[in-house]
């Protein structure tokens, strides 16, 4: 039995934070779900310093499997433009 | 008898544009009376006649044919022997044969070595020719189409080739770093100047991804009107608006399991950036005049030459969605930083462009790649590809030389040779070889301009026709002496060591 969805349900939940150093680069990774339980949506929020991106997980996706690769490319990316 | 040329002018739209260019029919017959029956039935064509074989052969090498209407009894040759050699050497031409003999085995035979189709004259056939022509003009634009579409296939092929191959560090850098985000859904914002190959970096996106057997859909977003871009990007129902007749699927839809390339996404205006916004957020589009969404599976990439970053400091572009573009941030060199691409590159580009013309591709010698290589390409890989195309179709030689290459290109290898000259404290002949290299350039340019007449040539720039063949002369010898001298580094060069060296002991004092 689901859970009866509450106005506490809608708005963001946090699932994942991770900070790890990637390419000497301190990134943050958090992902949040947005949105009540029967219609719901992840986003990935990404930091390294002044540098921030933000992924809409495409729906099916694992957001957390995600996230890891996400936080990977980002900072190789960033490492490639300093 | 002279070859004649007729040429009608393409019919006007309403508002008085021009439509594209008519088709150019070569008549090929030698009696006066067909020229002047077909004439009348051919009043949408640009028409060009011939009588004999060999001013056949000679109208195809001069003007640019679509169709030849030829007839199988001439006075030096027969149509078979033209047939023959339009199929050898010209398969961008189709041929229609049209002749008084109806027998089958001559019906056979043109078809056999060539022909689109065999007419017999007839009145009949007359009324019909224009019904003929449109059917051989539209086999070969498919043909034409198929081939564009092979060519720039392998063109795509070997510009992913030369990209992960790339001799410049950061070409090789940026391609691995788009081949290892290439699989995930991941937005990729691509920089880089205007021609620097976005696009060919986006296309190498998508065709290394899952996604790879799925659409890619590129939209050009500064060259949709704002008005008409909800339209343009989520489609429309049927009576959305006047002029709505049916149902029709926007961009994104069109997209759905591939690649959306938004080129030029920092043109985007306010409106426009909130309903992509929403599209990265939700996953779905919504058409014009529909009650409910529609989900669509797509992957984003953008490309821009401004610098996004400022157009957000600057409030001219959303933060919000900014972050979501740029999630992977891939910046393309230009050419001038990435010149030891370019001889692999001009190979490509006269290959693709030969191959679009139908013709051999040239190959460009290493001291007119020398010179390509100290321009500093403001234009990058387009401004290229024009030269490229330029070249294939006015150089006929099978070899592009430093001659070859115009004049605006040569001002960083006379800047260079100045350079050369003054450190080396000595008395220069700059002046002389530049005025000698534009003028090469200007005589050439002059004969093409006259489509190969040098008589005419002369009379244009002014100058007896004796001078213009001395001039030409002397330009062949020059080109001579040099290819002679190898390993070279170009006249330019080697007539600034000449000048620091001195004169040489074989060559006569001036």
């Amino acid at each position: 039995m689901g859970k009866a969805v509450t106005a506490d349900d809608v708005n963001l939940e946090q699932v994942a934070d991770i900070t790890a150093i990637s390419r000497g680069i301190p990134v943050r990774g958090r992902c949040v779900r947005i949105g009540d339980l029967a219609r719901h949506r992840h986003e990935i929020l990404l930091e390294a310093g002044l540098d921030r991106a933000i992924v809409d997980v495409p729906p099916g996706r694992d957001p957390h499997a995600l996230l890891l690769r996400a936080l990977e490319l980002f900072s190789e990316s960033l490492a490639a433009r300093r | 008898m002279e070859q004649k040329q007729r040429v009608t002018a393409g019919p006007r739209k309403p508002d008085g544009a021009r439509e594209a260019p008519p088709a150019t029919v070569l008549v090929v017959d030698d009696e006066e009376s067909f020229h002047r029956t077909v004439a009348k039935y051919l009043s949408g064509y640009r028409r060009i006649t011939a009588y004999t074989g060999w001013q056949a052969i000679e109208a195809l090498s001069k003007h640019h044919i679509d169709l030849v209407l030829l007839d199988l009894n001439l006075p030096d040759t027969t149509g078979f022997h033209v047939l023959e050699q339009i199929r050898r050497d010209r398969d961008d031409v189709e041929v229609i044969v049209c002749t008084a003999h109806s027998e089958i085995r001559n019906a056979v035979e043109a078809v056999k070595k060539g022909a689109f189709d065999f007419l017999v004259k007839s009145f009949e056939n007359y009324q019909n020719l224009s019904e003929h022509l449109r059917r051989a003009l539209e086999h070969r634009r498919h043909k034409r189409e198929r081939m564009e579409a092979r060519t720039q296939k392998h063109w795509l092929r070997e510009a992913f080739a030369l990209m992960e191959d790339s001799s410049s560090e950061q070409m090789q850098l940026v391609a691995r770093l788009a081949r290892r985000v290439a699989d995930t859904p991941l937005t990729v914002l691509i920089e880089g100047e205007s021609g620097v190959g976005k696009e060919v970096l986006a296309r190498y996106i998508h065709a290394r991804s899952d996604r790879a057997d799925g659409p890619f859909v590129t939209v050009n977003v500064s060259a949709v009107p704002a008005s008409l871009l909800g339209s343009y990007w989520f489609g429309h129902v049927k009576g959305a608006f006047t002029g709505a007749e049916r149902n029709q699927l926007g961009k994104f839809e069109l997209a759905d399991g591939g690649t959306i390339f938004l080129d030029e996404i920092g043109e985007l205006d306010a409106d426009a950036q909130v309903k992509l916004l929403r599209v990265l957020q939700e996953r779905e589009v919504e058409r014009l005049g529909a009650s409910e969404a529609t989900p669509v599976d797509v992957r984003v990439l953008a490309a821009t030459n401004k610098r996004l970053s400022e157009e957000v400091k600057m409030g001219r572009f959303r933060e919000d969605l900014y972050f979501r573009l740029n999630v992977l941030h891939l910046t393309v060199p230009p050419l001038r930083e990435r010149t030891e691409d370019l001889p692999r590159l001009a190979a490509l580009l006269l290959a693709k462009h030969a191959g679009m013309m139908n013709r051999e591709a040239p190959s460009i010698n290493r001291d007119a790649l020398e010179v390509l290589q100290r321009y500093d390409w403001p234009g990058n890989v387009r401004e290229l590809e024009n030269l490229m195309m330029r070249l294939v179709a006015f150089s006929p030689a099978g070899e592009i030389r430093q001659d070859d290459i115009p004049i605006e290109y040569w001002l960083p290898t006379l800047n260079a040779a100045a350079d050369d000259l003054v450190q080396r404290e000595d008395t220069p002949r700059l002046l002389a070889l530049a005025v000698q290299q534009f003028e090469r350039y200007f005589i050439r340019l002059m004969i093409q301009r006259c489509n190969g007449n040098r008589r005419l040539a002369a009379r244009a720039l002014g100058i007896s026709y004796t001078t213009l063949k001395q001039k030409l002369r002397e330009d062949r010898t020059t080109g001579e002496q040099e290819a002679a001298a190898a390993p070279r580094i170009g006249p330019l060069r080697s007539e600034v060591r000449q000048a620091a060296d001195g004169p040489r002991p074989s060559e006569p004092d001036k």
